[in-house]
């Protein structure tokens, strides 16, 4: 083909255009047909009319209310159905969509165009969602009447919907991260539908408890909690209600989001955190489009992404020790109820329990982003062979190939890090006036992150998935379920000892160890029980990182001398 | 030729002089691989794999199940990334810059697969609009493009309603929309029927005679000899053979001539003579044809008296005939014990 003819051959459309982007265009396609459009048109139209009537005349004919007091508790109907649409539905058909066109082989065409990496991302983050978007758009009106007739701020509507279409593009993104991890149609569609019950439902409650609470800003709640509730206190102007002085509270904490020591917006906060987490999972995909076999994140950013998490923790957690919501005991409708009338909130072993749980959380983060840029067996060698066929003894540092020992240890630096922070500042706090961490607390919780992340990383590296899925079944997990048993069974001594094999067991017992607490009947035991950890994980690292180490020498030599073979 | 390294050398600013001085060198070259590897694990699947095709050519790409061809044909097509190695297509490195490749290369797998939910002309706009193909331009080359496969009349027809065949007529048609100036075409005949197989030969010879380059792997040995202007033979991740169908198969035949003789009389008496005459061996006989095979290593003129010697014995010869190795022959040779064996 002459010169000419090569500048003249067609560029794809910028990944920008999404109007002219060949997988999203596919989707409008595939996805908008009319018969099954109609029907899911017609089926939407009977539920949202359903919904809004039932809401509007019920509020106003049954219950009374003026117009604008019935508008604006159907918009909260109407909300909810466009989440459904959205969030769920369209979550499910991004992930099927993907996994289908994985398992009928025709991502591999997909690969074969010269679109770039970031069209096809937006390709298949639109394409598939498409007839959610209409759906929702088909319910506009109803929402616009309720903002109209519910006089609702545009304010409102306005950071209301932004948040709830940049939430609706991360649990997309994350329904594109489960496609491409699980293989399995049905198991696929599952988790990415359950991810989203469990980000906006499960996980804040559980996660907020260990200090963990930036993630409920993953969710449209903070957003639609602030709005509403000021929607309710405007509505209820000048009348007395029970639980009145809690709504204004509650409204005025709304308002905006401590963070170290400034106060951000809780609109500009959710979207950062929302941000953060797009750009990252948007990142994974992009990197497995780019090439196939690339892990899900380079070794260098995924320190990024784990110090960005650590600051966002901190930075949101650390500013509620003062005024003790970082308890569950007097944050939780259970703990106000039940534990402050007795007096028990905000003990030692609370505080304990928190820090414990704050611990446990980052050393799973950790280990997810250890596991993402962890190499196997093959990829190990596979980088061998590449380095050298360039001269080099080892794959590049921080390639994807190359062993992953370092950022390990970095990552679980960190870790150790953001944990001590927030350890030292609760013990600091004014709720443990008398209560400090020794000297040697650092050293302690580097220990414990550093031996349970490398034991981690070097297992995998060796082993594989399945032998550390053991391994952590039966070395972390287990043993904290039988002490938990022992413990309801008030066998106190011997569920001290069995948490020993656990980090997770650990986390609590060092605290024992370090804060020295002689309130606690079993110290000698958790004392020894810590110990006990520190002497079987300092000799597993040490034999799992010699043994790791040795492999590794082994393999190069082989590659080595196969090299020198070909040559000869 | 100077190779060099993979250094990345910043892609828009640096790839059009690499482009250039790289036409210059190669410009006859429409494939060049040069030390190709592939591993899967510990199985090593393509070792030292120097490929080189030149412009304009129809290559067969030969060997067993597990030689390695469709490993080499998936990095071929940037697909998958070697062990190590060198790839370059069209003059163009193909590792570094797999996005420039795409537009001069087109890949049809081994049984192609459709998207279910698409219509074959949509399917086919698709990956128009991917190449860069737009408006009327678009619509002129997806009809050149299925009339070319003879697929017009499916145009509004869902895909999964397609036979074999017509899959994979389409998926060539697919393969054809941006011109590419090397098509790469893993078993494009699998699971057709012969007349299915006949129309796709037809087409690829079409394509072929366009000027494009072709390269293709098949297990119809005959339609590969009849249809290319070279071959490659593989085995066990190594190219053994390279060159003209004439030249391979000169290359790889065996130094013993294969001979057949009919008979008219008995085939023993021919048999026992056979037997005990110098420079044959491998002696078989198929008694109700009254035929007998053999191998025979000696010089023109052994072969001259080797006649002679089996009329004065009594032997009454129909013909003697000296049979030319074919490609198939080799590939059944090089099959051996590795024939079952999977890639």
């Amino acid at each position: 083909m002459s010169e000419a003819s090569q500048e003249n051959k067609g560029r794809p459309a910028s990944a920008w255009n999404l109007a002219a982007n060949p997988i999203f265009r596919r989707y409008c396609k595939s996805q908008l047909r009319p018969i099954s459009t109609g029907i899911w048109i017609v089926t939407v139209l009977v539920v949202i009319t359903f919904v809004f009537l039932a809401i509007y005349i019920g509020t106003t004919n049954v219950g009374q209310k003026t117009d604008i007091q019935g508008a604006r508790l159907a918009m909260i109907g109407v909300l909810a159905v466009q989440g459904l649409l959205l969030m769920l539905i369209g979550t499910g058909a991004t992930t099927l969509a993907y996994v289908r066109e994985a398992d009928e082989k025709i991502t591999d065409y997909q690969r074969l165009t010269p679109m770039t990496p970031l069209a096809k991302v937006f390709g298949y983050l639109f394409g598939p969602s498409i007839r959610s978007y209409l759906l929702v758009a088909l319910t506009m009106p109803f929402a616009i009447f309720c903002i109209v007739k519910g006089q609702i701020p545009m304010v409102a509507v306005a950071q209301s919907y932004t948040i709830f279409f940049v939430s609706g593009i991360l649990y997309h993104l994350t329904g594109l991260l489960a496609g491409t991890v699980l293989k399995r149609k049905l198991m696929a569609g599952i988790l990415s539908m359950g991810l989203v019950f469990c980000i906006n439902f499960v996980l804040p409650a559980i996660l907020t408890r260990s200090g963990y609470k930036f993630l409920f800003y993953t969710t449209v709640w903070p957003v639609l909690q602030l709005h509403g509730s000021g929607m309710i206190l405007e509505d209820r102007e000048g009348e007395k209600f029970r639980g009145r002085e809690e709504l204004e509270a509650f409204n005025e904490s709304s308002q905006s989001v401590d963070f170290f020591a400034f106060e951000i917006p809780t609109f500009t906060f959710s979207l950062v955190v929302q941000g953060f987490l797009v750009f990252t999972v948007a990142l994974i995909i992009w990197r497995k489009w780019k090439g196939e076999n690339m892990h899900l994140l380079g070794k260098n950013f995924s320190l990024i992404v784990f110090a960005g998490i650590l600051v966002l923790f901190l930075g949101t957690s650390l500013p509620l020790m003062d005024s003790g919501q970082i308890f569950p005991s007097m944050s939780t409708e259970f703990g106000r109820n039940y534990m402050r009338p007795t007096g028990t909130q905000a003990t030692l072993a609370e505080g304990m329990g928190v820090a414990a749980a704050c611990g446990a959380v980052t050393l799973i983060i950790a280990n997810i982003l250890i596991q993402m840029i962890t190499p196997s067996r093959d990829g190990f060698i596979r980088g061998l062979r590449r380095a050298d066929k360039v001269g080099r003894t080892r794959a590049r540092f921080g390639s994807d190939p190359g062993s992953a020992l370092w950022h390990t240890i970095i990552i679980a630096l960190l870790g150790a890090s953001a944990w001590f922070w927030f350890t030292n500042n609760l013990i600091e706090s004014k709720w443990y006036p008398e209560k400090s961490l020794p000297g040697f607390a650092p050293t302690v919780m580097a220990a414990i992150f550093v031996f349970a992340a490398i034991c981690f990383c070097a297992t995998l590296q060796m082993f594989g998935k399945g032998i550390l899925w053991l391994g952590m079944l039966f070395a972390w997990i287990v043993p904290l379920l039988a002490a938990g048993i022992c413990f309801i069974s008030d066998q106190y001594i011997a569920g001290i000892y069995l948490t020993s094999p656990s980090p997770f067991g650990a986390f609590f017992n060092s605290l024992a160890v370090l804060l020295d607490a002689p309130e606690f009947e079993n110290l000698k035991h958790v004392k020894t029980a810590f110990w006990i950890w520190v002497a079987i994980y300092a000799l597993f690292t040490t034999i799992l990182v010699a043994v790791m180490q040795s492999r590794q020498a082994h393999l190069r030599q082989l590659v080595l001398n196969e090299s020198k073979e070909e040559n000869d | 030729m100077q190779m060099s390294g993979h250094v990345f050398l910043g892609r828009n600013r640096n790839f059009q002089i690499r482009c250039r001085i790289e036409k210059e060198e190669q410009e006859d070259w429409a494939i060049q691989t040069i030390d190709l590897r592939v591993d899967y694990g510990e199985t090593n699947a393509v070792r030292g794999l120097n490929l080189q095709v030149p412009r304009g050519e129809v290559y067969g790409l030969v060997g067993p199940n597990g030689a390695g061809k469709t490993s080499t044909f998936k990095i071929l097509a940037t697909l998958m990334e070697p062990t190590y190695g060198e790839v370059r297509l069209c003059g163009i490195d193909a590792l570094l810059y797999p996005l420039e490749v795409r537009h001069r290369i087109a890949y049809m797998p081994d049984l192609a697969p459709l998207p279910s939910d698409l219509k074959c002309g949509e399917f086919l706009e698709m990956f128009a609009a991917a190449y860069g193909l737009r408006g009327k331009e678009k619509r002129a080359r997806i009809d050149e493009c299925l009339e070319a496969t003879q697929m017009t009349g499916k145009r509004s027809a869902f895909c999964k309603t397609l036979s074999r065949g017509m899959t994979q007529r389409l998926v060539l048609a697919k393969s054809l929309l941006h011109n590419p100036e090397l098509m790469i075409l893993d078993e494009p005949a699998s699971g057709m029927d012969p007349v299915a197989r006949a129309d796709l030969r037809r087409a690829l010879r079409a394509i072929a005679d366009a000027g494009r380059t072709v390269i293709v792997s098949s297990h119809i040995l005959s339609e590969l000899a009849d249809m290319c202007t070279s071959v490659g033979l593989m085995k066990k991740g190594q190219l053994i053979a390279s060159g003209s169908v004439s030249d391979v198969v000169s290359q790889m035949s065996r130094p013993q001539r294969r001979i057949s003789v009919r008979l008219v009389n008995e085939v023993e008496i021919t048999r026992q003579l056979l037997c005990n005459a110098d420079h044959v061996s491998d002696v078989k006989t198929d008694a109700s044809a009254k035929t007998i095979r053999f191998d025979f290593d000696g010089t023109e003129e052994a072969q001259s008296g080797l006649i002679s010697d089996l009329i004065s014995g009594g032997s009454k010869l129909r013909s003697f005939e000296e049979q030319q190795s074919t490609i198939e022959d080799i590939f059944i040779e090089m099959s051996g014990p590795n024939k079952m064996s999977d890639e």
